[in-house]
């Protein structure tokens, strides 16, 4: 197996809530490699989007180390961390993955426009990504002409945009039907073959967790 | 693409942006309406002034000033020729001024009485221009004794055209004179208390009553080629050199403070009115403005999660009011200046809304008017102010934790 992506060392999140503290994550320690297709799985409130978010860089440990790619995301500023999700995270939401006033080709070649390339060249990835997840004739669509499926493969094309170094989806399917649930990750699964991509996805669906080759399970913010 | 999307976001809540676009047009209108109309209004008054109650410049004697005795005077006849070796000076009107009692059938009361020579005096101020044909003329009949009242004078004293009146004073020797007078004319300038303490007489009539010595005036009305400032001042340091130490010469805001105020502290006054009208249309920005951010507040987070920094998310909301705030602030100046030319064209009656005006010497006639600058300074703040008002929603859009907007 290739190098690895992201390294977690003794992971632990504590939420205050008044006096109450929530361990939504205890001591995690997980190596991702690159290429992995891995689901993280559990019951609601074990920690997932905790997990899947520490990753992304877009809340911060309360002890613990994660390290991607030799950086360790403790060691990043508000900004850096922003730059840094630009750069080397591609984001699979559940739901408001698009901005609604642009079109499907608008919304891809719009991450590629904040990390400042040329639009000619942003335009053509961005189409070209749009026909691998099965788009290409829908490009100039605004999100509300497209079924939930399509909306999240729009997303999936958005997320590649960047060349991130992995790809996190929390919970990609949850809105949507069994048959766009699989379409979706039929798509996902084809680009990790072909392209080497990395995924970590999150899910409750036992057919979704059926397509992962590698499952991490959480139960009460520990790995069991 | 950080443009584009503004513009696009922009067009999501058209009610929205046409309310914003709407209070800039309104707040720009307003305020160019309510300047140009206080500008028309004071310009007016001014200008009626100047042209009927008080000479665009006056010269006395010191001591008349303080005391207006008979004979606190001063001599004429050399400093009318040099005064009026001005480019700058219209006309001049020598006035001999006394404190008489005037007694008509039914009243007695205390007037000043002018001693003009009518040929100079129409050039200097247009109260000849005020009496209708019904109440007689300025001296056109060559009469002697004849008198010239204000038509409040004639209604307390109940006094008509060509009714006998008497004036005593005392003359330049001490001794108490009198002597009758019939009214040739009735001017009616609106301007009451003007109107009840001024009567106008022939000034070798007065001199005849009163003994004063030919050349002898208590006062020298000139009218200046116009009515602006900087012609003012040119004139006034041309006649103080002319003047002795007993003269005075006085410019009409000095002889008139009231009126020197209106025209000095104006600017001032329309700028508090200006800064009221950019308040109620920066908190009405402020609030559509984080009105929007707020109901975006889910697809805000996500683009700060994927990686949108802050500085481009306040770029795009400053923008997406920019837009708005320009368009409105151009179709209001195009729309404030259309009003206020044909305004000024067409001069406003404000009698009917403001009927007292007419009592305390206001014209009821004003046309509008404003200078550029103070048309771009208008425009300048309006815009700034919709730009400025973006600033407090884009400062609270940064502060949304994109993992918890995310999360909902
Ligand atoms: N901002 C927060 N403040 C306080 N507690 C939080 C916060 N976010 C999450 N939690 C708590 O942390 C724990 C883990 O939550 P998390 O959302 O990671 O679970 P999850 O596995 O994603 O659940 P689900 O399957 O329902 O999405 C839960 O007990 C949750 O209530
Ligand atoms: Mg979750």
């Amino acid at each position: 197996m290739g190098n690895s992506v992201i390294k977690i060392n003794n992971l632990s999140k504590i939420y205050k809530e008044g006096v109450n503290e929530v361990h939504a994550l205890e001591n995690i320690d997980l190596t991702i490699n690159q290429g992995e297709f891995t689901a993280i799985v559990g019951p609601s409130g074990s920690g997932k989007t905790t997990l899947l978010n520490m990753i992304g860089g877009l809340d911060t440990p309360s002890s613990g180390n994660i390290i991607v790619n030799q950086t360790n995301l403790s060691s990043l500023s508000y900004n850096e961390l922003i730059n840094f999700r630009r750069d080397n995270v591609g984001f699979v939401f559940q739901a408001y993955n698009l901005i609604p006033v642009l079109t499907a080709l608008e919304n891809v070649s719009f991450i590629m426009d904040l990390q400042n390339i040329p639009s000619k060249i942003s335009r053509k990835r961005a189409i070209e990504l749009l026909e691998s997840v099965g788009l290409g004739d829908r490009i100039n669509s605004r999100p509300s002409k497209l079924s939930g499926g399509q909306q999240q493969r729009v997303a999936v094309a958005r997320a590649l945009a960047s060349k991130p170094k992995f790809i996190l989806a929390d919970e990609p399917t949850a809105n949507l039907d069994s048959k766009s649930a699989e379409n979706l990750l039929d798509i996902m699964e084809q680009l990790n073959r072909k392209e080497n991509i990395t995924f970590i996805f999150s899910t409750h669906d036992q057919r979704v967790m059926n397509k992962a080759r590698r499952i991490i399970k959480l139960e009460d913010g520990r790995v069991v | 693409m950080i443009l584009l999307l503004s513009w696009k976001n922009i067009w999501r809540n058209k009610l929205r942006s046409i309310i914003i676009i709407t209070s800039v047009i309104l707040g720009l209108v307003a305020g160019i309406f309510v300047v140009g109309f206080m500008n028309g209004w004071v310009k007016q008054k001014i200008d009626s002034v100047i042209e009927i109650e008080i000479p665009h410049l006056q010269i006395n004697s010191k001591t008349f000033i303080y005391q207006n005795d008979i004979e606190n005077n001063f001599d004429i006849s050399i400093l009318e020729k040099k005064i009026l070796q001005s480019k700058r000076v219209k006309a001049l009107s020598p006035r001999i001024i006394i404190n008489t009692m005037i007694s008509s059938a039914h009243k007695v009361g205390g007037v000043q009485v002018y001693g003009i020579d009518p040929v100079k005096e129409k050039m200097v101020s247009d109260i000849y221009k005020n009496i209708t044909k019904e109440n007689g003329n300025y001296f056109n009949d060559n009469k002697p004794y004849s008198i010239v009242i204000g038509a409040k004078l004639a209604k307390k004293y109940q006094i008509k055209l060509r009714s006998k009146i008497v004036l005593s004073m005392v003359s330049i020797d001490g001794i108490q004179v009198s002597s009758a007078f019939r009214v040739c004319g009735i001017y009616d300038i609106g301007n009451p208390p003007f109107e009840e303490s001024r009567v106008f007489v022939r000034d070798k009539d007065l001199r005849e009553i009163s003994s004063l010595p030919i050349n002898r005036v208590h006062e020298t009305g000139i009218r200046l080629i116009d009515n602006e400032i900087s012609t003012l001042e040119e004139a006034k340091g041309f006649i103080i050199p002319l003047l002795n130490k007993d003269n005075k010469i006085r410019t009409w805001k000095e002889v008139n403070a009231m009126m020197g105020i209106y025209s000095d502290y104006m600017n001032i006054e329309l700028m508090v009115i200006v800064s009221i009208i950019l308040l109620g249309l920066g908190f009405g920005i402020v609030n559509t403005v984080l009105m929007s951010v707020m109901e975006r507040k889910s697809e805000l987070s996500m683009l700060m999660a994927i990686g949108m920094s802050k500085k481009k998310v306040l770029q795009m909301i400053i923008l997406e009011s920019t837009i708005l705030t320009s368009f409105g602030g151009f179709i209001g100046m195009l729309l404030g200046l259309i009003i206020i030319s044909t305004l000024h064209n067409t001069g406003m009656d404000i009698s009917k809304s403001m009927s007292s005006v007419g009592e305390f010497g206001f014209s009821t006639m004003v046309y509008p008017a404003i200078t550029v600058i103070q048309f771009s300074f208008i425009a300048f703040m309006v815009i700034l102010t919709g730009i400025l008002s973006a600033i407090y929603p884009s400062k609270a859009a940064m502060s949304i934790n994109p993992a918890e907007g995310i999360r909902q």
